[in-house]
């Protein structure tokens, strides 16, 4: 059994090949630098902080995830969502509060919960304010910003009334369905379908509690790997650039916002450890340029990007993502001047 | 696609390895009293409580793993949802690569302490009341610009009686009436729980800065610092410095983070010291000296004018975090 042997050898090699992407990390850090083991060793320090400190938030968004995968039946869902638009766009920003899934949990759940007829823009609304509104976020923002809760609260406060106005500009102008049409990806959904529909069936609760503990592995591994190049880069910019060269940037006022805002993009963070992150930038960047990150952060970002691309058609994503920056850009230079962080 | 069951079974094995390697990282990192550089103190207890969940989900993997190895009818997990075991063996050495590669650094890198040059790059908190006074207000409260020369001897003299007579909190000394003391400490909103610490502080023989209340402590002193001049001061770090400090100039510093070392930020006090080249950078030192001011990138700060010095061991807990009960008593 060669092909099995060669899976075998997988543990090893991936072992090896982690070595050398240290080793290119190492190689970067050292080219253009004296030899400097303090520089290695703040990056150690500040790359395991954040993925240690996130571990935790990380563990209990999945671990609720999977139970809510695995004990709620989207008939319920679809059963208690409001038909009324006002009543909709409310219960999409809130459902976070009660359904704390994370954002990469959430896309597959919403295209489902979409196409057994919940309306189509608040299962979109809630992709957007779930990440944000929910317990878990919370938690971890307010421990991070201990110092500037007002910060903290803001969030939250930013992000209902972004979710809002979302939801109310694609009720009055989302006319179609914003999932890729059915044929696209008919032949691999049905295949999921009806695996689906046949473990359905003999499910006992025993049996779903059993599987919950296999979806928290599963998600810890999809999710965690965004979590490891969020610290990646964060500790890389943490240990090689200087603040003073931030200082353009961040003392610019709409400078800083867009840069914080496409930092939030390309580290693609997960929501309950983002603040960490952003917390780490606190004496750099303007409160209100942290809100931007804080806020855009888990609505739109590089991993969530890609994973709509695969349930959603490519013109309404990008005009969702256009929508979602424009406002949290103003959203939070409002908020600045308001004198709210 | 339908996997073989022993390909299924590395795969658990794999994912519990590394949960199990995250989980004993944490565990080594308890141990050897290393996690006070990673984690404050106060996240600790939740940090060591991701180990136990992490432990019991890559048990979870490796109970997987035997099942799936010796049941051949189970194809991975069934679900309605879209996770999927990478599907390419290269693609499985790329996810769970990047998973050991925080497990490689973690264990083969060596602890050190952030340092000087970590507080270079952060740039050190020297005027800690900028932190608190917000910057749109012109600092209303902070006693007018310096008449006298702050660091005069007389200046001195004349402070230091008032702390003599008295030894104890409660007693005032004869010259700071409660009236006299509102003049010192000025305060609005934002500085009202400085200028009732400064009126405890300035009554204090030896100001002892303590890493309970590190930040605190010299956000006062900075804020009133007409106030403490004169003042004797204790207070312990590591060695900073700049290029544009003076030869005898040095930073005692001490980082201060909330709730991990990725958001440290380094806070300082400068001191003057006439053998300061005997001191090495990121060396930690315990100084004792008078309280004066100077001018040092085109900012007043507060600098100790150093009378004892000593070298010391780097506490184990070498940062300071912020008192999250101060102005709350």
């Amino acid at each position: 059994m060669p092909n099995g042997w060669m899976r075998l050898a997988t543990g090893a090699a991936s072992a090896g090949c982690a070595a050398l992407l240290a080793l290119i990390f190492f190689g970067r850090d050292l080219s253009g630098w004296s030899f400097d083991s303090t520089k290695i060793q703040n990056f150690k320090i500040v790359f395991l902080s954040i993925i240690l400190e996130a571990l935790p938030f990380l563990l209990i968004g999945v671990i609720i995830s999977a139970l809510l995968q695995a004990f709620l039946s989207d008939e319920l869902v679809r059963k208690l969502t409001p038909r009324n638009p006002v009543a909709g766009v409310l219960f999409g920003s809130l459902l976070g509060i009660v359904l704390p899934l994370c954002e990469c949990g959430m896309i597959p759940i919403v295209r489902r919960l979409i196409r057994k007829g919940m309306p189509a823009y608040i299962g979109m609304i809630y992709i957007v304010a779930g990440p944000i509104i929910n317990p878990i976020v919370f938690g971890a923002t307010l421990q991070a910003f201990r110092t500037n809760e007002s910060l903290a609260y803001s969030r939250f406060y930013l992000a209902f009334i972004v979710s809002v106005a979302l939801g109310f500009i694609l009720y009055a102008r989302m006319k179609k369905s914003p999932l890729k049409p059915e044929q696209d990806h008919h032949h691999s959904h049905h295949d999921h379908d009806h695996a689906h529909h046949g473990h359905a069936h003999g499910d006992t609760a025993l049996k779903k509690l059993a599987s919950a503990p296999a979806h928290v592995a599963d998600e810890f591994f999809e999710m965690g790997k965004y979590l490891i190049l969020g610290s990646v880069i964060t500790a890389l910019l943490q240990t090689l650039v200087a603040r003073s060269s931030f200082a353009a940037v961040a003392d610019h006022e709409l400078l800083s916002h867009l840069f914080m805002m496409g930092f939030a993009y390309a580290l693609s963070l997960c929501s309950t450890s983002d603040a960490f992150v952003a917390a780490s930038f606190n004496n750099m960047f303007p409160p209100a340029a942290l809100l931007s990150f804080l806020v855009l952060g888990p609505m739109l970002d590089l991993k969530n990007t890609l994973m709509m691309l695969a349930a959603f058609r490519k013109s309404f994503v990008l005009k969702f993502s256009l929508l979602i920056a424009a406002l949290v850009l103003i959203g939070s230079i409002l908020f600045d001047h308001l004198g709210f962080v | 696609m339908i996997r073989k069951p022993l390909a299924t079974a590395v795969h658990y094995l794999v994912r519990a390895i590394l949960l199990a390697g995250f989980a004993f990282l944490i565990v080594h990192l308890v141990r050897s009293g290393k996690l006070n550089l990673y984690i404050a103190e106060r996240m600790q207890f939740i940090v060591k409580l991701s180990a136990l969940g992490l432990y019991a989900v890559a048990a979870q993997q490796f109970y997987s793993a035997i099942r799936s190895f010796f049941d051949k009818e189970q194809s991975g997990p069934d679900c309605d949802c879209d996770h999927e075991m990478p599907e390419t063996w290269g693609k499985s050495l790329l996810l769970y690569g990047w998973f050991a590669l925080p497990l490689i650094i973690g264990y083969a890198v060596p602890d050190g302490l952030l340092g000087s040059s970590m507080a270079a790059a952060k740039g050190v908190q020297f005027a800690p009341q900028t932190v608190v006074v917000p910057k749109t207000s012109p600092a209303p409260n902070t006693p007018a610009p310096v008449v006298p020369a702050p660091l005069s001897p007389t200046n001195a003299e004349n402070e230091k009686p008032t702390d003599k007579p008295d030894t104890k909190e409660n007693k005032q000394p004869a010259d700071s009436t409660p009236e006299q003391l509102d003049v010192l400490f000025p305060y609005d909103n934002f500085t009202e729980s400085y200028a009732a610490y400064g009126k405890k502080l300035v009554q204090q023989d030896v100001i002892t800065v303590t890493p309970q209340r590190f930040i605190e402590t010299l956000t006062t002193i900075d804020l009133y610092r007409e106030a403490f001049i004169g003042k004797t001061i204790e207070i312990s770090g590591f060695v900073y410095r700049e290029k544009s400090m003076g030869q005898q100039q040095f930073g005692v510093s001490r980082f201060a983070i909330s709730c991990c070392s990725a958001d440290a930020s380094p806070y300082g006090v400068m001191a003057k010291f006439g053998h300061a080249e005997t001191l090495e950078t990121d060396a930690w030192v315990a100084v004792t000296g008078e309280l004066g001011t100077t001018r040092y990138n085109d900012i007043d700060i507060i600098q100790i004018n150093v009378r004892k010095i000593a070298k010391i061991d780097p506490p184990e807990d070498p940062y300071v975090s912020p008192d999250l009960d101060f102005g709350l008593e």
